[in-house]
């Protein structure tokens, strides 16, 4: 009896196709991580960020006094910065007969949470070849305090965009770079922020992954997401032109950095919001063309490591330089510090640091806590960021190519 | 269609006697244009009292040294090729240069020429190493007039007196720059040039109340608002013996001081004198952060000497701009004085400290 209990639980499920194996243990583990990860969500399902009080409650019943669904996308709002994708999700969100609209909008953030967790689950397969590391992939993506906190607790919308770059991920790694840029652009069509990987996007394209003709997916994802609000009647132009409202926008200019751990903390958010906020647009532009000047000049392969570290790299300089950057705005480089892990276990450091310094500002806006000086945090994500470059330099002289 | 685009950006072209791809090229021209576009951003912040007099000077000093930042950084790219005959470090060199925080905020958001004294101190350390060791004294000569701070440098010159790489005649130099600057600074001279009368429009805001004016060195962590007149004195005396004991112990060890040698040792002193000497100010790290940066092009594995010191010597900037700093100094102090035990190590003995990789593993 024993023995076939035993049994049972090792026993080897194979998708042919596929050429998946995983055993009932492996089964048993995603069951549990997925329930457990529900649970989680589950917990936090009453609580009322400040952002839902302030913004999307009322973009939600603007919303829905236009009508809700395509219609309500012809609302004339005060201030909003989303595009049509998400508006249209809220939109729709505003006439739901069911529940009501702050668990629905965390509904739709959990449901990309677990778009994102299958995302990852795919590449650390791909990489890997182990369902066990696959499933412990998309169990840790699900944990890990500010993806659960950004769209269960807070009703933020970060994993859409972010799930859609982990497709893209993955096909490029898959050697997919028409599917790989479809994804980017989806993501795009979702949030500005989609922009961070640009410099990667670039880097990728220099080194011959990726075509120029597959950029065109970015406007052309864009242009299909407006078609919702093309439909309900609102201006192409208005439309077209969100993300320069955006980047030029006035609504978080009152700090340089909001919770963030980048540069500002160490010289002081709340001085020369003005200077400081324009120069350090030039600066960021300045340290990513060092960086992509480096990473394009010379002749190497991109292996799945360097992809990964240089992504994280370029993504945390934009972060660390750019104003007026949010607690959220670093979610990228956790995913792909938590993809790191399981390329390379060693480097456990990476994805509890990178974590470890966005969750501070998390506590912050959430509970108010500031318990360790911001400053800490940043000297934190300044070491992670030499480690990236080190690493960076290390493996791409590893991987140098001969010219002869 | 791709591949040639992308072959062509780093395909190397010959132009005249250097071949330079057309990446190099786009960072060439970049570089400055973002650099402008940085100082542009903070140019019309004052931070000393605005007179209308006091604008004018103040303007035309943003722009002088603003020309003073691309000088340098041609000088720091020079250098850096000169030192380790790599022409991507060079551009690199180049363009960091023109985009250090540091610099932008010391010329177009401050107004201080302090740029203009570096180019001078960096290009006299590039005549050295280079072999020419009577313009180098000269043009240290030019910093010494420009700035106190040049005179952290004085024990390299020595040095090279000693080791017959300049002649004693060309050292009437650096006496007149001292001497005359003491004279327009410190004594009653006047001279209507804007550079002094900042530094002197500052230096009368201040007083001289503190023994460390917001740069973390040793007085942060004892406090820089005790015993200043007596601590001030004996900080002067042993910064005096600090700098004839560097003198001597160079000389003794018998080891001719070459390329990197001059730059190690020169970096290690515009730390060291900082640290110790009184009155000591926000823009007195500069000259060190640019040789910081020339240092690890050639060190590349040491590459967080250059990185931690810009970002000391930026928040000892702000700390200057909000009126406080956001890190205690103290604190900071502790960092400042690792770089200098990392840096002794290095000058002594050649050890050195890894943050990550090491140098036959470096670009």
């Amino acid at each position: 009896m024993d023995d076939k209990f035993r049994e049972m639980l090792t026993h080897t499920f194979r998708i042919k196709k596929k050429n998946i194996t995983f055993t009932t243990l492996d089964i048993l583990l995603f069951l549990v991580l997925t329930v457990f990860a529900l649970v989680a969500r589950y917990a936090l399902r009453n609580v009322v960020a400040g952002d839902y009080k302030m913004f999307f409650e009322p973009w939600v019943a603007t919303l829905r006094e236009a009508g809700g669904g395509i219609k309500g996308l012809a609302a004339e709002f005060e201030y909003v910065d989303y595009t049509t994708p998400y508006l249209t999700i809220l939109s729709f969100i505003s006439i739901c007969p069911f529940l009501n609209t702050l668990l629905l909008m965390k509904i739709v953030s959990i449901f990309f949470d677990f778009v994102a967790a299958f995302a990852v689950m795919a590449i650390v397969y791909h990489q890997t070849k182990s369902s066990t590391k696959a499933i412990l992939g998309y169990g840790t993506l699900l944990l890990v305090p500010t993806v659960l906190t950004n769209g269960a607790m807070w009703a933020q919308c970060d994993i859409i965009f972010t799930s859609f770059i982990l497709w893209s991920v993955y096909f490029l790694l898959k050697d997919r770079p028409a599917m790989g840029m479809m994804f980017y652009g989806i993501a795009f069509a979702f949030k500005l922020q989609t922009l961070f990987m640009a410099p990667l996007y670039l880097i990728l394209w220099m080194k011959g992954k990726i075509k120029l003709k597959h950029f065109l997916f970015l406007p052309l994802m864009y242009l299909v997401g407006m078609i919702p609000a093309l439909i309900a009647g609102r201006d192409f132009w208005e439309l077209i032109s969100v993300y320069f409202m955006q980047a030029g926008g006035m609504m978080d200019i009152y700090a340089l950095s909001h919770k963030f751990p980048n540069i500002y903390q160490f010289i002081g958010t709340d001085v020369f919001l003005f200077e400081y906020a324009d120069a350090g647009i030039w600066v960021t532009l300045g340290a990513l063309m060092v960086f992509l000047y480096v990473f394009a000049r010379k002749n190497y392969t991109i292996d799945t490591k360097l992809f990964l570290r240089m992504g994280m790299l370029l993504t945390m300089t934009v972060v660390f330089f750019l104003p007026h950057m949010h607690e959220r705005y670093a979610i990228l480089v956790e995913v792909m510090a938590i993809l790191y892990l399981f390329v390379e276990p060693e480097k456990f450091y990476i994805p509890l640091l990178t974590i470890l310094c966005s969750f501070a500002g998390y506590t912050i806006y959430l509970a108010q806590n500031n318990i360790v000086p911001m400053y800490v945090y940043t000297v934190c994500f300044m070491l992670l960021m030499f480690d990236h470059a080190v690493a960076c330099v290390r493996m791409m002289n590893r991987n140098k190519v001969s010219l002869e | 269609m791709d591949k040639k685009i992308t072959d062509f950006i780093v395909t190397e072209l010959k132009i005249g006697k250097w071949k330079l791809a057309p990446i190099d090229l786009l960072l060439l021209i970049f570089a400055p244009v973002f650099g402008v576009m940085m100082r542009v951003c903070v140019q019309s912040y004052y931070a000393l009292p605005q007179t209308k007099e006091f604008i004018v000077i103040n303007d035309g000093l943003k722009v002088a040294t603003g020309c003073f930042d691309v000088l340098l950084a041609i000088v720091a790219a020079l250098f850096v090729f000169e030192l380790t005959k790599h022409k991507l470090k060079a551009f690199l060199a180049y363009a960091i240069t023109l985009l250090l925080p540091v610099l932008a905020a010391g010329s177009a958001m401050w107004g201080m020429g302090d740029s203009i004294f570096v180019f001078f101190a960096i290009l006299s350390l590039y005549l050295l190493v280079k072999g020419k060791g009577n313009s180098a004294v000269i043009c240290y000569g030019v910093a010494l007039f420009l700035s106190r701070y040049a005179f952290f440098l004085l024990p390299v010159f020595a040095i090279a007196f000693m080791q017959k790489k300049t002649k004693l005649v060309s050292y009437l130099a650096p006496l007149c720059g001292a001497w005359f600057r003491n004279g327009i600074v410190i004594g009653d001279g006047k001279l209507s040039f804007p550079i002094f009368e900042s530094e002197r429009i500052l230096s009368i805001m201040r007083g001289e109340n503190l023994i460390s004016y917001n740069w973390p060195n040793f007085y942060q962590i004892i406090g820089p608002d005790k015993f200043v007149i007596e601590y001030g004195l004996v900080a002067k005396s042993i910064a005096a013996v600090l700098m004839f004991v560097v003198v001597v112990l160079v000389l003794q060890k018998g080891e001719e001081l070459k390329d990197e040698k001059w730059v190690s040792l020169s970096l290690l002193l515009s730390m060291v004198f900082p640290f110790i000497m009184p009155q000591m100010d926000e823009r007195c790290g500069l000259l060190a952060d640019v040789l910081a940066l020339v240092f690890v092009m050639k060190f590349t594995d040491m590459y967080y000497v250059a990185v931690i010191h810009i970002v000391i010597s930026y928040i000892a900037y702000s700390a200057y701009f909000r009126g406080e700093s956001v890190i205690p100094l103290c604190y900071v102090a502790f960092v400042m004085l690792f770089l200098i035990v990392v840096m002794l190590r290095f000058v002594m003995g050649g050890k050195r400290f890894y943050i990550g990789f090491k140098e036959k593993e470096n670009c």
